[in-house]
């Protein structure tokens, strides 16, 4: 076992998570209660280029045959528009991003009304030397967090991680590494919304190298 | 079926109960309209306050359509005490957003509930159910050529007139005081009846929506930040759109000249030469709805300094206070109230006026603009980019349209602000002889000190401001017990003596305006 998965399983152990997850086999079987499977359409949304290219990275690297789409929000009439279109299209999709807060704040309440269901939403602080996660998580999406847990201990990464599950399931993970480094946070997370497809064991280094600075929220939603 | 083992269940529910009354709510409405699963409760859950979700966690959120679909829940949820909580939209944000006032209730979502049912341009008068939104509003307008137009709180195009009304908010067009355009309004009572106000009980009657008062009491008031009832349809008026909309700002340089404003307008609110209800933006929220971050500035945590506020005000062309107004009619009746405003402006020897034509499509004018004119846009949303953290908490507390009063309470609260390191982020909204001074307590969630203080600073504006005989309009659901406490408690065993006869199961939003029959003991 190596050094960086020693790490993590044993923030996993401090936030609660029992014996019977730890190991190899705990992501492969998490993967397959993956929160959705099937072919999906998926999109993409970034509030800045900076986050599409790493959290993109991150997505590519974690489903490198998936086709999606990526959109830029903002606050436009367009742009409520183009994702309502999609919130209301009727095709089983997948919509992940990683935006700033005013963006979100629309984004799932848009989700709400047109009836997605709202998986996972993540704060996320990232300074030089600090980097805090707070994530409201559903029971689907757990395996989310370990992925993203174990991809940040990849990277090198110091962070604190704190997961809510306001409906209960467990008690809520909560993850920490002193390390200093800051780099790859966000194609980790790109990666861990994207769900691993099988074979799939972490993201290449060179895509990990991304530093993104700043206030973002996250979330996954699926339609 | 309800999901197996929920852990989140209504006080005092146990789980085979909560299924029972799960069973029936879905034979009622349809499985696609009862939601239990986690990943279609997360985005009710998401909140702004300081607390943890998991106090606000809802046991399930149901949709209905029909007027007897929400009698049919009423029925069901006080055949099991289960209580429910409405919402319209949704999206009061910095009020509460989604979110239960307690853990366990059931949301009623009435997103579904979305028909507008009747417009009269000729009397200007509309009727429509709690879902529909302002841009459904606006579309529906437009697309008919009707030449009407709203007034609508800055999250316009999301939120929604019944919702908005029901919580007293307020916009920024003559019309902008909006409780005081509603006119008729239907309820579903917690014994199942449906009430109209108004002349809404007069067999055959088309007056419904021209006038309020109808005979006897007249109960609309008592229906709105209440828990008395659910409001399945509303009435309201709306402004004929003249011929010409004329948006303007008057910048101001300086702080201290927020007393000299307020002194400034109010003769021409009183007197209707200014119509509509006027904004004065202190410069952080100017600057944040313009799209600045503090970020772009400073590092550092804390207060933004008075240095660095000067030199954003300096950098984007913005006052320390800006003013926004707006002139409506024909030419002939604008041109008479221009003459009148810049005749005053002179007088008053400073301040300088923007027009539209001069502010062309920037920020945040054009925003301001919009909302004056009633065009539905999100611009204002950009306030919670200049911190970032989703924490968002309105400080709302009323004062008279007097430059003193403006001076005392920015002063309080900027003093109280900086204490617990948070900035001061508000503006004045002049009514008609009122002010609404909305602050919005900007904070990062994911820092947990940051929460604490956060409340504890909300906790300190409220008493401080308690002191000197100010009590906030509206407030989120963390603090709704704490503010009912300002008011008195002659009027809190009112409230809850008319909760005790028209709701005695307690079923309908308790905590709501911190009315509440299982805690309330001070008969």
């Amino acid at each position: 076992m190596n050094i960086q998965r020693r790490s993590l399983l044993k923030g996993m152990v401090a936030g609660g998570v029992g014996c019977g997850l730890l190991g190899a086999s705990s992501l492969a079987m998490a993967r397959a209660k993956t929160f959705t499977s099937g072919k999906q359409q998926m999109l993409i949304v970034t509030s800045s280029a900076e986050a599409e290219q790493t959290f993109r990275d991150g997505v590519r690297a974690a489903r490198p045959e998936a086709a999606f789409e990526t959109l830029r929000s903002d606050l436009s009439p367009a742009f409520l528009a183009t994702l309502e279109k999609h919130l209301r299209s009727g095709h089983p999709s997948r919509i992940l991003g990683l935006v700033d807060d005013a963006s979100a704040a629309v984004i799932v309440q848009l989700a709400r009304s047109a009836d997605a269901r709202v998986a996972w939403v993540g704060q996320h602080h990232i300074e030089p030397g600090q980097a805090r996660h707070s994530l409201l998580v559903s029971r689907s999406s757990r395996n989310c967090t370990l992925h993203f847990g174990e991809q940040l201990n990849r990277c090198g990464s110091g962070y604190e991680l704190k997961e809510q599950r306001p409906q209960g399931g467990g008690r809520p993970l909560v993850l920490a590494s002193a390390r200093s480094g800051n780099t790859g946070w966000g194609a980790s997370l790109g990666y861990a919304l994207a769900q691993p497809a099988d074979g799939i064991d972490g993201i290449a280094s060179q895509a990990a190298a991304l530093s993104l600075y700043g206030r973002y929220v996250s979330f996954l939603i699926e339609v | 079926m309800s999901e197996a083992k929920k852990s989140v269940l209504p006080k005092g529910v146990a789980q085979g109960e909560f299924d029972a009354a799960v069973s029936k709510l879905t034979a009622l409405l349809g499985k696609d309209n009862v939601l239990l699963q986690d990943e279609q409760l997360v985005s009710y859950t998401k909140i702004m306050m300081p607390g943890d979700e998991a106090q606000h966690a809802p046991s399930a959120a149901v949709t209905a359509t029909t007027v007897e679909q929400v009698q049919g829940v009423v029925d069901i949820c006080n055949k099991y005490k289960i209580p429910i909580w409405t919402i319209s939209t949704g999206r009061n944000f910095g009020y509460g957003t989604a979110a239960p006032g307690q853990r366990g209730q059931i949301i009623l979502d009435l997103k579904k509930m979305n028909k507008i049912l009747h417009i009269d341009a000729e009397l200007g008068t509309a009727l429509v159910e709690p879902g529909v939104t302002y841009q459904q509003l606006y579309d529906y307008l437009e697309e008919n050529n009707i030449p009407l137009m709203l007034s609508f709180c800055a999250p316009s195009a999301i939120a929604g007139p019944v919702g908005n009304t029901m919580d007293r908010g307020v916009g920024y067009t003559p019309y902008g005081e909006h409780f005081l355009m509603q006119c008729g309004m239907e309820v579903v009572l917690a014994n199942g009846d449906v009430y109209r106000t108004g002349m809404g009980g007069v067999q055959g009657d088309n007056s419904w929506q021209v006038f309020k008062w109808g005979y006897g009491p007249t109960l609309d008031g008592m229906f709105t930040q209440a828990n008395y009832g659910i409001c399945t349809k509303m009435g309201f008026w709306l402004m004929p759109k003249p011929p010409v909309i004329k948006p303007f700002e008057i910048r101001f340089d300086e702080d201290s000249d927020i007393g000299e404003i307020v002194e400034f307008m109010r003769p021409l609110r009183i007197s209707q030469v200014i119509p509509n209800a006027v904004v004065i933006a202190g410069i952080l929220w100017e600057a944040a709805t313009a799209g600045v971050r503090r970020s772009d500035y400073t590092k550092e945590p804390g207060v933004t300094s008075d240095a660095i506020l000067k030199q954003i005000q300096k950098d984007k062309d913005l006052g320390a206070w800006n003013v926004y107004a707006c002139l409506y009619g024909t030419q002939e009746q604008v041109d008479v109230n221009w003459n009148i405003i810049t005749g005053a402006l002179k007088q008053l020897g400073k301040g300088r006026i923007i027009t539209a034509e001069e502010a062309g499509d920037t920020q945040p004018f054009q925003y301001r603009a919009k909302l004056m004119s009633g065009i539905p846009n999100l611009q204002e949303f950009g306030l919670y980019n200049w911190i970032g953290g989703g924490g968002s908490m309105w400080f709302a507390p009323v004062s008279q349209a007097r430059g003193s009063e403006c001076d005392k309470q920015k002063k309080l609260a900027t003093q109280i602000l900086a204490k617990y390191g948070f900035d001061y982020v508000g503006e004045f909204i002049v009514g008609w002889r009122d002010m609404h001074h909305v602050i919005d307590v900007l904070y990062d969630r994911t820092n947990a000190d940051e929460r604490a203080r956060a409340d504890a600073c909300f906790n300190e504006l409220l008493d401080e401001f308690e002191k000197e005989g100010y009590a906030v309009y509206r407030v989120n659901t963390e603090f709704q017990d704490r503010v009912a406490q300002s008011y008195g408690p002659v009027k809190r065993r009112l409230e809850h003596t008319l909760k005790r006869a028209l709701d005695p199961n307690n079923i309908l939003a308790p905590g709501k305006s911190g009315i509440d029959l299982d805690k309330f003991n001070d008969w």
